[in-house]
């Protein structure tokens, strides 16, 4: 429905309409009547249909709504159902509602709140109704939804995201949102630091967020992953089960239960912009090299903790982010190209706040390099000293 | 020719007793690591000397030793 001024003063005057609006339900305010548009429904037969809910609103000065004087909503259309096919449990009569020359409704409900009272207020009123009536058609087809105009705007917005931007409306940074759209990115490893990645791209435009890893999921690894996985994740490739998970809202997820070595690393050119996020130092400078020849820029990620009299010390390094910075890297220590030769007798712990931490500014340097952030530095590598917590630059 | 005097500093968190001079990249990775060569480690050292206070000594690199001084070197190669 279009966003007249009046439906706009309705919502600053009432915060239950401001929320619905919010939450993608289509709502009109039309000649002192509030109508939602596209409620789903089922009739007799077990048919999924739509109809627009209208309500006469009890209008104070100012916009305010009133407690409801009765209890009734109108529309046009069958008498909803549930699922076994008899009427949904209100009193329903014909009876014409006319509330423009477009809407006019032709069917009456009328449902009274728990106790058989007054409803204290349109939000009690409105959400009775919109459970009564389209909870049986939910239940039965996966996918439908009351909020009609999530769904228009998502149709319209050519997003893969699962949600509205709302953030970046409200932030006003939308047009910088805007610069990851139509880019693909991968990420190489998908253990601690990979998964932070993920959760962090998923809520932005990117058109393909690649997954590699043909690692399972270990209990150990549920302690490193954002959110909450449990039993019925273990033993399930580390990508499917974050694939799984993410596609609720972000819809171009592509794992690939495979490691990234000499046999499919032509694949890498395909990517605007490569996450390495691995534990293994010749792939990590196989995997540099080739996004370097393919001129993709690229981040390295890794950290070394080790265990002191006072608790663990060391530091979680970032590299890369440009093109170029590959040979400002290769045969540093920024870009470590062998395995530590103690890794063999001697664990080397890792903990889920600094893999977030390493995630979160490898997804900072991407977003630089994407001109989503600023950027003064030109530094091709940076490293947070967790005993000290002071970050230096290599530049 | 003075005799030069021994300082100690700490390796990771290990107290060592070395000549007060340079130190090597190369020897405090030896120190921290049985066996480990090569530029695949960061090394940081802090309450160095007055003019060089803190900072990360780079393969191939050497610093000056004082007493007291504080090296701390990991691999980064975890994700």
């Amino acid at each position: 429905m279009a966003w007249t001024s009046e439906l706009q003063a309705l919502a600053s005057r009432n915060p239950f309409i401001d929320k619905i609006i919010n939450q993608g339900y289509d709502v009109g305010f039309v000649n002192a009547h509030l109508v939602i548009f596209g409620v789903p429904y089922l009739n007799a037969s077990g048919e999924l249909k739509y109809l627009d809910m209208i309500c006469p609103l009890d209008l104070r000065e100012g916009y305010s709504i009133d407690r409801p004087s009765d209890h009734k909503v109108y529309f046009a259309g069958e008498i909803p159902c549930n699922i076994d096919g008899q009427k949904i449990c209100t009193g329903t009569a014909e009876e014409a509602r006319t509330v423009s020359d477009q809407i006019v409704g032709n069917r009456m409900l009328s449902s009274k709140p728990e106790g058989m009272r007054q409803y204290d207020s349109i939000e009690e009123k409105i959400n009775q109704y919109l459970a009564l009536i389209s909870s049986p058609a939910i239940h039965k087809y996966p996918g439908v939804t009351p909020r009609r105009a999530l769904k228009k705007h998502l149709e319209s917005a050519m997003s893969p995201l699962k949600f509205p931007d709302a953030l970046s409306a409200r932030e006003g940074v939308v047009e910088l949102s805007h610069k990851l759209r139509q880019h693909k990115v991968a990420i190489i490893g998908c253990g601690g630091t990979g998964a932070y990645v993920l959760d962090y791209l998923a809520k932005t435009h990117l058109e393909e967020i690649h997954l590699f890893d043909d690692d399972i999921v270990h209990v150990h690894t549920l302690f490193r992953l954002p959110g909450v996985y449990g039993e019925q994740h273990l033993g399930l490739p580390k990508v499917e089960v974050l694939a799984d998970s993410y596609v609720n809202f972000h819809g171009g997820i592509k794992p690939h239960v495979e490691r990234v070595d000499q046999n499919n690393m032509g694949c890498l050119a395909r990517f605007d912009f490569v996450f390495v996020c691995v534990d293994d130092a010749p792939s990590r400078q196989m995997i540099a090299q080739a996004c370097h020849g393919a001129s993709v820029p690229f981040v390295d990620v890794g950290m070394g903790l080790n265990k002191g009299a006072n608790g663990l010390y060391g530091f979680v390094r970032t590299a890369g982010g440009d093109h170029g910075d590959f040979d400002k890297l290769n045969g540093t220590q920024y870009l470590p190209a062998q395995n530590a030769q103690d890794r063999d007798y001697r664990n080397q712990p890792q903990i889920a706040e600094l893999n977030a931490l390493n995630a979160a500014i490898a997804v900072i340097r991407f977003k630089q390099h994407m001109g989503f952030f600023d950027r003064l530095a030109s530094s091709h590598a940076v490293v947070f000293d967790v005993a000290e917590i002071t970050m230096d630059v290599a530049t | 020719m003075p005799e030069i005097k021994n300082v100690t500093i700490s390796v990771n968190t290990i107290d060592r007793v070395v000549p007060h001079q340079k130190i090597s990249y190369a020897t405090l990775i030896g120190m921290a690591f049985p066996n480990a060569t090569g530029a695949n480690y960061i090394v940081k050292y802090y309450k160095g000397n007055s003019d060089n206070l803190t900072g990360t000594l780079p393969p191939g690199g050497e610093v000056m030793v004082k007493d007291g001084m504080d090296f701390r070197i990991t691999g980064t190669g975890e994700s």
